[in-house]
């Protein structure tokens, strides 16, 4: 069973893609750290600024935020069909 | 003394006086510079109750502890005065070259009293103090004031801090400008103006030292590398309108006077769009590696050859908050304001409060002198700043601030002016980000967002945004306090996450500095110090905790739509959330400062004044 998850990409995370969203298909159950392998392996660009090589978690500078309403605190979480995730930085100050 | 002079300079406008006052390094380290300094002598110089627009009101500049050293992000300085628009401390900063150039002229910090009797522009040529008829300038901007003042100097080194047509017409949020940069809100501009000084130019000659040449400057290079790391790199890249489409994504981007979270055309007025099309060069502060304002430009179209530095805080409000969504008319807007002198951000929240008047049918077309004040209508807008900056027609009642214009028009217009203290609110919509909300209404200035922090709390889930909870009273506080340390140091707040400790690597930086030893909990308490040196001002000047409130539109209305639909925070939760914060600060359930509390903070110098008898030990256990 595979699920859907609409990406939507803000700020640096665009500009090293080329596009502002896109769609990742991953297994039931998968988590948000799989989807951040999954986006490493479709954007190589994002690897390095974005995605830290070693690691496969985002670096310092940013996060993601799933549906507009709750931040990811814990990249073990599953993922569920449907969702919307940004990627974008993550501080806020202006 | 390193770094230090150890001497402010006193200024009384009315008979051209001048004074110095020596200060120990033991009351330099209790306040560092910056805010911290410069509160502390509005403190000492400013007569409880005084008007803010009368010639006791000491309007008050302070260095950076780093200025004029090789310290990175470090050249801010700190301006204080009580503020025209609050009523209470009225603390605000500006970067660049003008901190460096007052510590070479010989001076911790500055302070301004009296009211001229024509007017001036200060010179401070090291240790001489001029006063030159400032008749030439009056009328001009404030980029115009700075050139002319420098070309009648003869000297293009001379840094000018000046007010524009705003601060001469004493709009209450009108600020002071430097080298591009602004001492934006608060409304000291239009103390200044009250003063009748248009402008304090400076030119300092002496060379400052430091205590340890070679450790700082191991400590500059290393941080100038981590200050162009990823932890900057928000910065660096797009700068702070980055925050355009985030703050829409998650639904707390404030459109139509804060009506709606959501706004349809924010990819027209975002970072991305102003980089790709619009963006003409980054800029620096003096001495900054990072670079983060991003330079505009408009090369066609009505509003062809504006250009100005944009930041996310003028972009929410001169943009979606009046539902204008063209680049081209913020980049306009945002000049117009820096260049009339008034702070954009209040600005553009007076304008989007006048355009839902508007809309209501509380204003009408006659009464706004014939402009369509529709939301979106841009080149009204433009001419609504130019009224508002020389009191024009209705520009004089939106002079005043939202507060004191809705208080005067009525209708249910108090409703939707949105502020807290006074102070018009920053770019977030806080009925979903509750941690924040608390934030503002407790804050000393007013609804600030530089001086609260807490909505990294909310945004970046280390709290439910959506809920209220214990413990978010010491988190928002220890936010602030953090905030209040860079604030007087003073170091930029955009370097804030690139130390892994930051108390005990930025103390040795200071004692690297200027000699004086300082532990990393003596760095930490300077920010509840002043935090609380703030707040007894504002006791002083009757300040109850019915100011620490919130507007009815965030209390009461529903997000219509988008990610936080439904939401709003209830008065019920902001109480609930300011008892947990008093509790936390160690205060009374009404917000005062047990003398004890003053004492233990080393103030005790004002703690008979405006202190409760009460413990602290009282407070901690509920009984405050």
């Amino acid at each position: 069973m595979a699920m859907d998850l609409d990406v939507e990409f803000l700020g640096l995370a665009r500009e090293l893609v080329g596009t502002r969203s896109c769609t990742i298909r991953l297994e039931s159950g998968a988590t948000f750290r799989d989807l951040l392998l999954s986006l490493a392996s479709t954007y190589p660009a994002l690897l390095g600024k974005i995605i830290d090589r070693d690691s496969g978690e985002l670096t310092r500078a940013f996060m993601l935020n799933v549906d507009g309403r709750r931040a990811v605190t814990d990249l073990d979480v599953p993922a569920a069909d449907g969702q919307r995730v940004l990627l974008m930085f993550a501080e806020a100050g202006g | 003394m390193n770094a230090y002079t150890g001497k402010i300079l006193h200024i009384d406008v009315t008979n051209r006086k001048t004074w110095v006052q020596k200060v120990s390094p033991e009351f330099l380290k209790r306040y560092l510079g910056g805010v911290g300094l410069a509160t502390r002598l509005v403190y000492d110089n400013t007569p409880r109750g005084c008007d803010p627009l009368g010639p006791d009101n000491a309007l008050c500049f302070a260095c950076s502890a780093f200025a004029g050293t090789t310290m990175p992000v470090g050249t801010k300085h700190g301006v204080a005065s009580k503020s025209p628009l609050t009523g209470m401390i009225g603390d605000s900063l500006s970067g660049s070259h003008f901190s460096e150039m007052l510590r070479r002229a010989g001076w911790d910090g500055i302070v301004i009293k009296g009211q001229a009797p024509s007017w001036l522009v200060v010179f401070i040529d090291d240790e001489q103090v001029r006063f030159l008829d400032a008749t030439p300038y009056l009328g001009k901007g404030t980029t115009a004031t700075q050139e002319a003042i420098r070309t009648a100097i003869g000297d293009e080194n001379v840094r000018v801090s000046a007010i524009g047509p705003a601060g001469e017409h004493i709009v209450r949020y009108a600020l002071i400008d430097n080298d591009g940069r602004q001492v934006g809100r608060t409304g000291n501009g239009a103390v200044m103006g009250s003063k009748r000084i248009k402008a304090i130019a400076m030119r300092g000659s002496h060379p400052v030292t430091v205590a340890d040449p070679d450790g700082l400057m191991e400590a500059t290079l290393k941080l100038i590398k981590v200050a162009q790391g990823p932890g900057t790199l928000k910065y660096r890249e797009l700068g702070t309108p980055s925050n355009v489409l985030s703050m829409n994504a998650i639904g707390v981007l404030p459109t139509r006077n804060f009506s709606e979270t959501v706004f349809e055309h924010a990819e027209e007025v975002s970072g991305e769009r102003l980089r790709d099309q619009y963006r003409v060069k980054s800029v620096a502060c003096s001495g900054c590696p990072i670079a983060c304002e991003q330079w505009g430009a408009v090369r066609e179209g009505k509003y062809k050859g504006a250009r100005i530095g944009l930041d996310y805080e003028p972009l929410f409000s001169l943009g979606p908050n009046c539902g204008i969504g063209s680049m081209p008319a913020v980049i306009k807007l945002t000049q117009t304001c820096d260049e009339l002198g008034i702070d954009a951000m209040s600005a553009g929240v007076v304008v989007s409060w006048a355009m839902e008047c508007y809309e209501r049918g509380i204003f009408t077309q006659e009464q706004c002198d014939g402009l369509d004040l529709h939301f979106g209508n841009d080149e009204a807008a433009v001419t609504l700043l130019e009224k508002i900056a020389r009191r024009d027609g209705i520009g004089d009642l939106l002079a005043e601030g939202v507060k004191r214009a809705s208080e005067r028009t009525g209708q249910g217009s108090e409703h939707f002016a949105m502020h807290s203290k006074g102070l018009e609110m920053p770019g977030y919509d806080v009925r979903s980000l509750k941690t924040f909300a608390m934030g503002l209404a407790v804050g000393t200035r007013g609804a600030c967002h530089n001086r609260a922090l807490s909505y990294e709390l909310d945004i970046k889930g280390k709290v439910d945004r959506f809920t209220v909870g214990p413990g978010r009273g010491k988190m928002a506080m220890e936010s602030e306090n953090f905030a209040c340390v860079l604030d007087c140091l003073v170091l930029c707040k955009f370097l804030r996450n690139c130390f892994d400790d930051f108390n005990t690597e930025v103390a040795q930086i200071y004692t690297m500095t200027t000699g004086i030893d300082l532990t990393p909990e003596e760095l930490a308490a300077v920010g509840e110090r002043v935090c609380n040196l703030k707040k007894a001002f504002n006791i002083r000047e009757g300040w109850t905790r019915a100011d620490d409130w919130l507007p009815g539109r965030v209390l009461s209305d529903p997000i219509p739509s988008g990610p936080g639909a439904g939401v709003y925070i209830t008065p019920d939760e902001l109480n609930y959330l300011i008892d947990d914060y008093y509790q936390a600060r160690g205060w009374t359930s009404e917000g005062l400062i047990p003398r004890a509390k003053l004492v233990a903070l080393d103030l005790a110098d004002i703690a008979e004044s405006v202190g409760v008898d009460l413990s602290v030990a009282d407070v901690a256990a509920g009984e405050g």
